[in-house]
């Protein structure tokens, strides 16, 4: 286990409940150790770490529960601060915080971009978190005298969310990895984020649905957690722009007219 | 291993492809191209499954792109397993027909590798990889399907070797496979299908096997019943121990579902209407969604791909693939008959169409019915608290 997993375990298994804030311990330990500069090079007034590392933290802190800007601060705000050659500011966590002005159309795009990937990572998190909760509930929760998970209709629904998780694991550490990449082209890591974002799009509206059907009615109470995973995943699919804005977007990729065909543009992600 | 713990191989990136790949990639795309431009074929559909050409197989064959990661020895090349998948994506797309020596190059091969003698390994694997000797699956019957462990068709042990009595059926292309890997019972009635189970390789021209094709909704021949009427299969062409069937299969649908071929059969249709473009929003947007879908699908198998050479098989990890490939695979006909209204007139595209519409019910069956993929991933996914 590397030693940002470490950390991490500490102080989301420590002191991290679903539904903790910018208020919380949580998020005090986590801004303390530097965890919401990650990934921003030290000139920048980031820790060093890499994109990668980055997405971990917006995954993880999200499985927990915790509710916070980390998807942004991360991902466009770093961005914006790299394009702009300028550390940020104290105390800028989110975009609202800090204007996309005077930006290029291609800086522009990448910090678009950048925005995706943060959401589509924070999504995943969300949706193991809500996985989590339902496989855990079927467990425990009682039926007609077995547990709701020993009936098969019940068993075919937590299948499907797994399946749901297990895509939206490959689209993010598939788009981390590619956006990472020294020698990924531009085109390709717009498809890797622009798929990763319609991924954990249609996967987050499934995954909402199917936690909440097996929960039954104690899912809408405010006092069991799992809202606090679902209210997330239903509003984060329109976040950084919605996935039928994002499907267009890789239509036109896949159909440049640098692209012989679909195939040679599907596989231009892997030449480097 | 736990299911959490294998799934967990998702969140993996596995290493970017390299040079070695692309070499391989471009090597294929050549010989697709000689091979096209030679009349050898023309694109299909489902040609994994459905298009069986002995000229094709032999001549990728003798191009070393059957059993490539094999071993020298018996006529491999010591390839990866990288090296392969981006070998099998060019044929499913190219729309190859690749379905003679399909089986033996995804899963007969490797379980010989694994479970086989010496001399058995001498005495097949050469040839396959050679493009010349052909394996069929025997697992279902008739009375045996999803549920695979209560298979009838018994052996029983005499001197030297096993009597065989009982059927297999929907064997693709058993009417043109030389042998069959086929399992069979070999315990007692009620002997839990752990230890009652048992491959054993049969030689399709035995006496006392007969094979009817049987015919399909759309008029083709492809599947076939197969009945062993006491044959003789000599000890020596059992695979693995007496007993030890049940876990060889398991491991082997890890290798036949994981793979491109589940989420690739209508590629080449795509494929074609994509190059005939899109005029409308609706159409842009929801073939944007899939082409999306594709590219995640294509992460998913060649994370599953560095696995395949492992001791426990990623099995649930194929299913997850397998579920979501499949329903892929039917999702893109839908957006396929909005596109065809949408394009010009063309006359492959509608054949191609119908041929996958056709096939499409084996989609979510063939290889395990996505009911049974479901349960294999429910099974094992523990909760964490
Ligand atoms: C084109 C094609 C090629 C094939 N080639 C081969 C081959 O070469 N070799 C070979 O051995 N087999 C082959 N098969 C057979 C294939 O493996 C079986 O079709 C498959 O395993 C399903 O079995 P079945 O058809 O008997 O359906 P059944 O098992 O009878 O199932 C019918 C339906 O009931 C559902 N069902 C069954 N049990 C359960 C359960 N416990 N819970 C919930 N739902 C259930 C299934 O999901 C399915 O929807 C081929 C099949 C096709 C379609």
């Amino acid at each position: 286990m590397s030693d940002l997993d470490e950390l991490l375990d500490q102080i989301l298994g420590r002191s991290c409940a679903p539904g903790d804030g910018l208020d919380s311990r949580a998020w005090r330990h986590l801004t303390e150790s530097g965890l919401d500069r990650v990934g921003i090079p030290e000139h920048l007034g980031g820790v060093g770490g890499d994109l990668v590392d980055a997405g971990d933290i917006v995954i993880r802190t999200a499985q927990a529960g915790l509710i916070s800007p980390l998807r942004e601060t991360l991902f466009p705000v770093a961005k914006l601060a790299e394009l702009r050659d300028h550390a940020i500011p104290e105390g800028v966590i989110a975009l609202d915080d800090y204007q996309v002005k005077d930006l290029s159309p291609a800086h522009r795009q990448a910090v678009r971009l950048w925005h995706a990937l943060g959401v589509a990572a924070h999504s995943l998190g969300a949706i193991r978190g809500a996985v989590d909760q339902a496989t855990s509930y079927v467990a425990i929760r009682h039926q007609f005298g077995r547990p709701l998970a020993s009936h098969q209709v019940v068993r075919h629904q937590i299948a499907s969310i797994v399946s749901e998780l297990c895509a939206c694991e490959a689209a993010v550490s598939h788009a981390l990895a590619q956006a990472g990449s020294s020698r990924a082209n531009t085109e390709s890591v717009a498809l890797a984020i622009a798929s990763a974002k319609i991924q954990t799009a249609r996967s987050s509206t499934r995954v909402a649905r199917t936690a909440h059907q097996v929960h039954g009615a104690i899912g809408m109470t405010a006092e069991h957690p799992l809202h606090y995973f679902t209210t997330q995943l239903w509003t984060l699919p329109r976040e950084a722009g919605g996935p039928e804005l994002w499907s267009q977007r890789v239509y036109d990729l896949v159909h440049s007219p640098g692209q012989a065909d679909l195939w040679a543009a599907l596989c231009a992600q892997h030449q480097f | 291993m736990s299911t959490r713990a294998e799934l967990s191989l998702f969140s993996e990136t596995p290493p970017a492809e390299g040079d070695d790949v692309l070499a391989e990639r471009r090597s294929i795309r050549a010989f697709l191209a000689r091979a096209s431009e030679s009349g050898l074929f023309r694109p299909e559909v489902d040609t994994w499954l459905s298009c069986h050409s002995p000229d094709f197989t032999r001549a990728l064959g003798a191009a070393g792109f059957i059993g490539m990661t094999w071993p020298v020895t018996y006529g491999g090349r010591n390839a990866s397993v990288s090296q392969r998948l981006a070998v099998i994506e060019e044929l499913l797309v190219a729309g190859a027909p690749v379905a003679a020596h399909w089986f033996a190059d995804r899963q007969i091969g490797p379980s010989l590798l694994r479970h086989g003698t010496e001399e058995q390994r001498q005495a097949f694997l050469p040839s396959m990889a050679r493009g010349e000797l052909y394996f069929c699956i025997g697992m279902s019957e008739p009375d045996s399907g999803s549920d695979l462990g209560s298979v009838r068709t018994s052996a029983i042990q005499v001197d030297g070797g096993w009597r065989v009595n009982g059927s297999k059926t929907w064997t693709s292309h058993g009417d043109r496979a030389h042998h069959m890997l086929a399992l069979v019972r070999t315990g007692q009635p009620g002997q839990a299908h752990k230890e009652a189970l048992t491959q054993v390789i049969i030689d399709m021209s035995s006496p006392g096997v007969t094979v009817r094709p049987i015919r399909m909704l759309d008029g083709r021949e492809h599947f076939c019943e197969v009945f062993f009427d006491d044959i003789f299969v000599p000890d020596t062409r059992v695979l693995g121990r007496p007993g030890s069937g049940w876990a060889q299969v398991l491991g082997e649908l890890g290798f036949e579902r994981s793979g491109p071929e589940r989420f690739l059969s209508t590629f080449p249709l795509v494929a074609g209407l994509s190059a005939s473009g899109a005029s409308s929003d609706y159409l842009r947007t929801n073939a944007g969604e899939l082409i999306a879908r594709l590219v995640v699908l294509r992460a998913m198998t060649a994370r599953v791909n560095t696995r395949l050479g492992d001791a426990a098989a990623p099995g649930v990890a194929a299913a997850v693939v397998k579920d979501l490939g499949t329903a892929w695979e039917l999702d893109s006909l839908d957006l396929a008959a909005v596109w065809l209204d949408e394009a010009e007139h063309n006359e492959d595209l509608g054949r191609l169409y119908r041929e996958a519409q056709a096939h499409s019910p084996a989609f979510t069956l063939r290889g395990g019915a996505t009911e049974v993929m479901r349960d294999i991933i429910a099974r094992g996914w523990e909760p964490t608290r």
